[in-house]
């Protein structure tokens, strides 16, 4: 495996230690959250045996095993917002959270509404797609993504037939799943779109129709022996610009929007030589020198997902479903319902009136006693220590155990104070709030 | 919860602060500082006298220009829409063209001089990918490869720094659209006005004003914030000011003002643009409109739908008595091909129409009726500029410098 440039791998040095703060960092970027245990597993590891624990996972635990088997009744209930909110129980309860979080990922990626569905056992079936392949061979999981149900109804498919050709499916494959806008032409568009037809949904599931494909030749980004769909994405799949194209996106979202940019070119070539592998990929990645890169830390806006679940993993709260998912849609990422096929706009796209103020609601309603997502256990039992000093210090610790110098904590602690006041649970609330409110709990 | 978490990983951690001393020292500062100014924002906008206002309506996926401004007197027509083309039930607004049969009010607005209908309207080049083309829509930018900014954003940012305290605000959309992306004031992106209220839990009436300071104060500059610190601070602090705002308004209202329906979030455009909170720009829009596949079935609500939006918007400012002070545009980021698909639908084109709406303005169709012949690459050629639309709602609408925006096309005259 090539790891070269800023591939490299991360050695710390004195100067530049493997400590807490930098530990903390590569969970926030992964997996957005850092629960004491994650903390545990990974004390003393070096950055590539981090990399190697977040690519790994572990098994199932009871409490995921019990929300899987769920999957049945959650699907005969065909409720949009009962099956947000089981798949938000799975990406909460996940003991591989980085496939968790890889199917947020590439529900961002291949963005697929329900609302045009209209079929929530379809949308479950991408995201388990996403699961099931999410972290392999970006080909597998490309395939099956677009000749999945969902795909091909959100997409156009069924009217993709010999004669004529709908454009919709072949141009978005191009401009927003594999190569980016200006890689290819309005012909291509044109011709590859004649070699996806003959795609439907039978009876819930992709269908190849020989009758409805239309056998004349077909000529894409210059090669002539395209005959099917298959053909048109090994040949993208196998190009240098879609290995850019994937770099591109992985950096953006594990080094942020600034990255340097002869990553993409370092980067790319090792998913090359992964043969298009995303955990192979990642495992390179997540222990490279640019994700370590002193100047990648803080530079994103936590995304209303990440906000989420870096509180409720890493206080191991847990919330009631249902709300927690209204709540994450109020502040702009409804699951389920992206925007549009670009998927998410991100970074401070996020960061809006509107969406301020349902960050600050979330905050204030997981504080509190009388509220619908109200948390089990509450916050009150996952906070250890009494008396406000030890509270906050408590909250602190478990929230930005990065924060280790003196001036940090006076810093955030002077700056979270809400009342010192009232019961342990309304001092709690009030402090909680406050703390997610600053400015740094919305950056990562 | 682990139980180790306090002390375990003190060695970890460097230098270990004593929790007292910590606390002290917080406490020692002054937490909820008592209001020694009044920020910025919970100031009273200044009574505007009737500013000009302008609502953007979006028409998200792409319109089909051609059954929506029908060529009805071109043999052209039915030759390209065998199953598509509308024959009964047009409104003609003159001899070449006529509104589908939709948009009966919009067509009433024409017949009394109301509304202008821009034919062939769009940009050199066209580019068929939504995003693509809706950033250039809403950007007006086509030689930014991925615009940040929107024409209407940069406009608020030169109203709010002319002191309007809530100068654009998107309704009936969660996402702020590009349009309305400037490099300083953040429009909200409001569903209803309910939502966008500051909610502090079960607080006590008197630590309410305490919380609300708190939150104030914590968005108020540090040594060492960097860019990202202060557009989080600024986002917070008008988030907090416009829902101040929003809660006058709103408490005047019964109901409190909800967008469900695109009907509503015009009916609501027309109370935040008549309560004189200093609102200039209002964004809404109407999704729906890629209508690859069984077009007839989709198309005709569609526009329905847009057309009582727009009477009801006309009517309601016109009882605010503010009708007369603003303008309405209505644009999609493309029309559709000229020859309708097998599936009864019609894909991604180029040129479209745009709609201009207001009282005093230059009135009637304007440009050429598109060649259904005469194609670029299947689809309308377009023979004006929607930059230049811009570039006057700009100079003689909004008072704002067109190149402060971005927009350096010449303006046209549409609108006196």
């Amino acid at each position: 495996m090539t790891a070269a440039g800023w591939m490299r791998r991360f050695e710390p040095t004195r100067s530049r230690p493997f400590d807490l703060a930098a530990r903390v960092h590569v969970l926030r970027r992964a997996v957005f959250a850092h629960p004491t245990s994650w903390l545990r597993a990974t004390q003393n590891a070096s950055p590539s045996e981090v990399a190697a624990w977040l690519v790994n996972g572990e098994a199932p635990d009871s409490r995921e095993r019990r929300v899987l088997a769920r999957r049945d009744a959650i699907l005969a209930l065909d409720d949009v917002d009962a099956t947000a909110a089981w798949l938000w129980s799975r990406l909460l309860t996940a003991q591989h959270p980085l496939r968790a979080r890889m199917m947020l990922f590439w529900h961002d990626h291949f963005a697929t509404a329900i609302s045009k569905v209209r079929s929530c056992a379809w949308m479950v079936e991408q995201f388990d797609v996403f699961e099931r392949f999410g972290l392999g061979s970006f080909r597998d999981l490309l395939e099956r993504v677009s000749s999945g149900p969902a795909m091909l109804r959100w997409l156009d498919a069924e009217s993709n037939r010999r004669g004529n050709a709908n454009e919709n499916f072949a141009r978005e494959l191009f401009e927003l799943f594999t190569l980016g806008r200006g890689n290819y032409s309005e012909e291509d568009v044109r011709e590859a779109a004649r070699a996806f037809t003959g795609w439907r949904i039978l009876r819930g599931r992709g269908h190849f129709d020989e009758r409805l494909h239309d056998h004349g030749p077909k000529r894409v980004l210059g090669r002539d022996d395209i005959e099917r769909g298959h053909d048109v994405l090994n040949l993208i799949c196998g190009s240098q610009q879609h290995a850019r194209f994937i770099a591109e996106r992985l950096l953006r979202t594990f080094v942020g929007p600034d990255h340097p940019e002869g990553a993409i070119d370092d980067l790319a070539r090792v998913y090359r030589d992964a043969d298009g592998r995303i955990d192979r990929t990642l495992e390179v990645l997540l222990a490279s020198e640019v994700v370590h890169d002193p100047r990648a830390r803080n530079t994103r806006v936590r995304s209303p997902a990440a906000f989420a679940i870096w509180i409720l993993r890493t206080l191991g709260l847990e919330v009631a479903p249902v709300p927690l998912h209204r709540a994450v849609a109020r502040m702009g990422q409804e699951l389920l319902e992206p925007p549009d096929v670009s998927g998410w706009a991100g970074e401070e796209a996020w960061l809006s009136s509107a969406t301020w103020l349902a960050r600050v609601r979330f905050a204030t309603d997981l504080g509190r006693a009388a509220d619908p997502l109200f948390p089990t256990p509450p916050l009150g039992r996952c906070i250890r220590g009494h008396g406000p000093e030890r509270e906050l210090d408590a909250l602190i610790d478990l929230l930005f155990p990065e924060a280790t110098t003196m001036g940090e904590r006076v810093n955030l602690l002077a700056r979270a104070v809400g009342e010192v006041r009232g019961s342990r649970d309304v001092r709690l609330a009030g402090t909680f709030t406050s703390l997610v409110l600053l400015p740094r709990a919305h950056r990562f | 919860m682990d139980e180790n978490h306090d002390d375990k990983r003190g060695d970890e951690r460097g230098i270990r602060c004593n929790r007292r001393e910590v606390l002290a020292g917080a406490l020692a500062l002054p937490m909820l500082p008592c209001g020694f100014r009044a920020p910025g924002f919970l100031q009273e906008p200044a009574p505007a006298a009737r500013s000009k206002n302008l609502v953007v309506i979006e028409l998200a996926g792409g319109n089909d220009a051609i059954n929506t401004v029908v060529p009805h007197s071109d043999p052209e027509y039915a030759r390209a829409r065998p199953t598509l083309a509308i024959r009964r039930g047009l409104h003609p607004i003159d001899e070449r063209v006529s509104l589908h049969p939709a948009l009966a009010r919009l067509s009433a607005l024409h017949a009394a001089n109301e509304a202008a209908t821009l034919l062939g309207v769009g940009y050199p080049d066209p580019d068929r990918s939504h995003f693509r083309s809706m950033d250039i829509w809403q950007s007006g930018r086509t030689d930014v490869e991925d615009p940040r900014l929107g024409v209407f954003g940069l406009a608020a940012d030169v109203l709010h720094r002319r002191g309007a305290t809530l100068p654009a605000i998107a309704l009936g959309i969660s996402k702020r659209p590009l349009g309305l992306a400037g490099r300083s004031f953040v429009a909200p992106a409001l569903t209803t006005l309910v939502e966008h209220r500051l909610e502090l839990g079960d607080v006590v009436p008197e630590l309410e004003h305490a919380r609300e300071r708190a939150l104030d104060d914590r968005t108020e500059p540090d040594v060492g914030d960097d860019a990202l610190d202060r557009l989080i601070k600024k986002t917070a602090r008008q988030a907090y000011g416009s829902a101040r705002t929003l809660r006058q308004l709103a408490a005047k209202r019964p109901g409190g003002g909800t967008a469900a329906t695109f009907e509503a979030a015009c009916a609501l455009a027309a109370d935040v643009l008549t309560s004189s909170i200093g609102v200039r720009i209002v964004w809404l829009r109407l999704s729906g409109f890629d209508t690859h596949a069984g077009q007839a079935r989709v198309h005709g609500p569609l526009l329905a739908e847009l057309d009582r939006g727009i009477g009801t918007l006309r009517d309601m400012l016109d009882r605010g008595g503010a009708w007369q002070t603003t303008r309405v545009v209505v644009f999609s980021e493309f029309g559709r091909r000229v020859a309708e698909n097998r599936s009864r639908g019609t894909d991604h084109g180029a040129a479209g129409h745009v709609f201009l709406i207001g009282r005093g303005l230059r009135s009637g169709v304007h440009g050429d009726v598109p060649s259904l012949v005469d194609l670029e690459r299947g689809d309308l050629r377009h023979a004006f500029d929607f930059r230049r639309l811009y570039a006057e709602l700009l100079e003689s609408w909004l008072d704002v410098p067109p190149l402060d925006a971005g927009v350096r096309a010449p303006a046209s005259r549409f609108l006196t």
